[in-house]
């Protein structure tokens, strides 16, 4: 079956990957030896408390920062720098602040091979209308609020086509409002495009609603504590919330990350 | 709330009004500065300063002159500094070496008043609009340096990661990136450096040049012709302010994208 072949090829590997910061004050441990595999269209999740070494990991996966020991296979390939098969999105929203909208989009289109201007635009034009953002085409990133900005950073992300898609904490700067619209939106955007989505959150219910698996990361030196499997089926939306199933798991995964937030404490 | 309600006031003032009053009250100033026995002698009565500008643009022949020698003294030396320190600026941040061996120098050269090096720029590029330029873009390159240098170690870092995670290697996030995400510096770096230009305008002119209005200006001091030096003092502030206007409209053309404090 092409399920079984798939499961045995991971899309990512992540194989015992440490991470050591030199800094003024001596040596920081963030990662102690992570290890993960990561499935073809799963949406990992990756919760714990701070300074565990998550945005460090997804900074590896990406190519930005290089792993002490240890490596990181995307598709059985290693990863030596920054490629267009992983995009990512980031808490600060990361737009060209003197680029519109609609040009912020097209800023990994540009520099794509083989394409048409009139291809890139319409690609362009159609995530920005994936996200809603129709009417803002040509208004700066300073005209737009906190959650106009991140949807505007997903647009770009995907509109590179990306196999596998990094996010660091992507709605954590936004109101609760506006959180459970993108988060709603970003499902529908997942299942009806799918990619594998590696996303960090700080926020349990979140990662429970998004994932099928989600990771719980240990304190400091960072390592990868308990990966837990969310058995709610998609399509999921924020009445999932209610489901007992949920609670249940929520409250499982709290005291998981609160152990580890305890330990922090220490 | 008293606050809020008094800006709503001095806002609704257009600025041309205010910019009267600004004038009208220095007009005043002037007049009682120029009654007040202690300061009336830097201060001759307006309607002299006035006069003089016919006496050394009809009278003399100076003024024009004068003022053409000056520009073009400031203009090239503006030129030179801009076109050296702005790659250099770029080179220093770029390239960690660069920086550990020019940035001394340059903290080093800055501090020293142009004068003081003006003889040695003298020895070497001999007297006339040579030397003059020459210190003219020393202190231009090091103003614009150390701005736009300031700039380009300033550009986002999670700006340069959005960027190679969309596929750009060094030359796109180059000119792509940090060009555009240091125009507001370099702007601020060419009023800074037409200000520093304007500034150094006398000592400059001290490496004895023929004409200009730095030279002037010290040369009218010497035989105490004050109105006359008054009035080319008033040419170069204004000459200094019109610069500037120009270059807030290209500022404001140019970085309408920045996110910008209502002041
Ligand atoms: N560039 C760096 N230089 C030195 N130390 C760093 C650097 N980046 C991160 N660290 C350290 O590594 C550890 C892990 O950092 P990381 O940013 O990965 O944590 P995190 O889990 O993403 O935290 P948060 O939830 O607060 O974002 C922290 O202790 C941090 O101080
Ligand atoms: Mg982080």
């Amino acid at each position: 079956m092409a399920g079984e072949e798939r499961n045995l090829i991971p899309k990512v590997q992540i194989k015992d990957v440490k991470k050591i910061y030199e800094g003024r004050n001596g040596q920081t441990i963030a990662l102690n030896g992570a290890n993960l595999d990561i499935y073809d269209n799963e949406f990992i999740c990756v919760v714990g408390p701070s300074g565990c070494g998550k945005s460090t990991l997804l900074n590896i996966i990406a190519g930005l920062h290089e792993a002490t020991s240890g490596e990181v296979l995307v598709d059985g390939v290693k990863v030596e720098g920054t490629g267009v098969d992983r995009g990512v999105v980031f808490q600060q929203y990361a737009l060209f602040p003197w680029l519109t909208v609609k040009k912020n989009v097209m800023f990994g289109l540009n520099l794509k091979k083989g394409m048409t201007d009139a291809e890139r635009e319409e690609t362009a034009l159609k995530y920005i209308k994936m996200v809603g953002l129709e009417k803002f085409v040509n208004s700066y990133p300073k005209e737009l609020s906190g959650g106009m900005k991140q949807r505007v950073a997903i647009a770009r992300a995907y509109a590179v086509n990306p196999s596998l898609l990094l996010m660091d904490e992507p709605f954590g700067a936004l109101d609760a409002q506006t959180r459970t619209q993108l988060q709603t939106e970003l499902l529908k955007t997942w299942e009806e495009e799918k990619k594998t989505c590696f996303f960090i959150t700080h926020d349990v219910e979140e990662a429970i609603l998004l994932a099928s698996r989600v990771v719980v990361m240990s304190a400091r030196p960072g390592r990868i504590k308990e990966v837990i499997d969310i058995d709610i089926p998609y399509p999921r939306n924020q009445e999932t919330k209610m489901l007992p199933r949920f609670t249940e798991l929520k409250n499982y995964i709290w005291q998981n990350v609160y152990k580890e937030y305890l330990e922090v404490q220490k | 709330m008293n606050k809020t309600k008094k800006v709503d006031i001095i806002g609704k003032i257009p600025k041309w009004a205010w910019l009267c009053l600004s004038l009208l009250s220095a007009v005043v100033l002037w007049f009682f500065l120029s009654k007040n026995p202690t300061t009336s002698l830097s201060f001759p009565p307006l309607s002299e300063v006035f006069k003089a500008y016919h006496t050394m643009a009809v009278e003399r022949g100076k003024f024009w002159p004068d003022v053409w020698a000056s520009m073009r003294s400031v203009g090239i030396g503006f030129l030179l500094g801009f076109v050296f320190g702005v790659p250099v600026a770029f080179l220093m941040a770029w390239y960690r070496p660069v920086r550990f061996i020019i940035e001394p120098w340059i903290q080093f050269v800055r501090n020293i008043p142009p004068l003081a090096y003006v003889p040695l720029v003298v020895l070497a590029a001999g007297v006339g609009a040579k030397a003059q330029i020459v210190v003219i873009c020393i202190a231009t390159f090091l103003t614009i340096t150390v701005t736009v240098f300031q700039g380009v170690i300033n550009v986002d870092e999670t700006l340069i990661k959005a960027a190679r995670v969309l596929g750009a290697n060094d030359t796109v996030l180059f000119v792509k990136v940090i060009f555009p995400a240091t125009t507001p510096f370099i702007i601020t770096a060419v009023r800074l450096g037409i200000s520093v230009a304007l500034t150094t305008l006398i000592a400059a002119e001290s490496t004895g040049a023929v004409a200009g209005l730095g030279m002037r200006i010290k040369a009218l001091s010497q035989v105490f012709e004050n109105a006359e030096m008054m009035f080319y003092i008033i040419v170069v502030g204004v000459i200094g302010m019109l610069a500037e206007k120009v270059l807030k409209f290209f500022e404001r053309r140019l970085t309408s994208w920045q996110e910008k404090r209502e002041i």
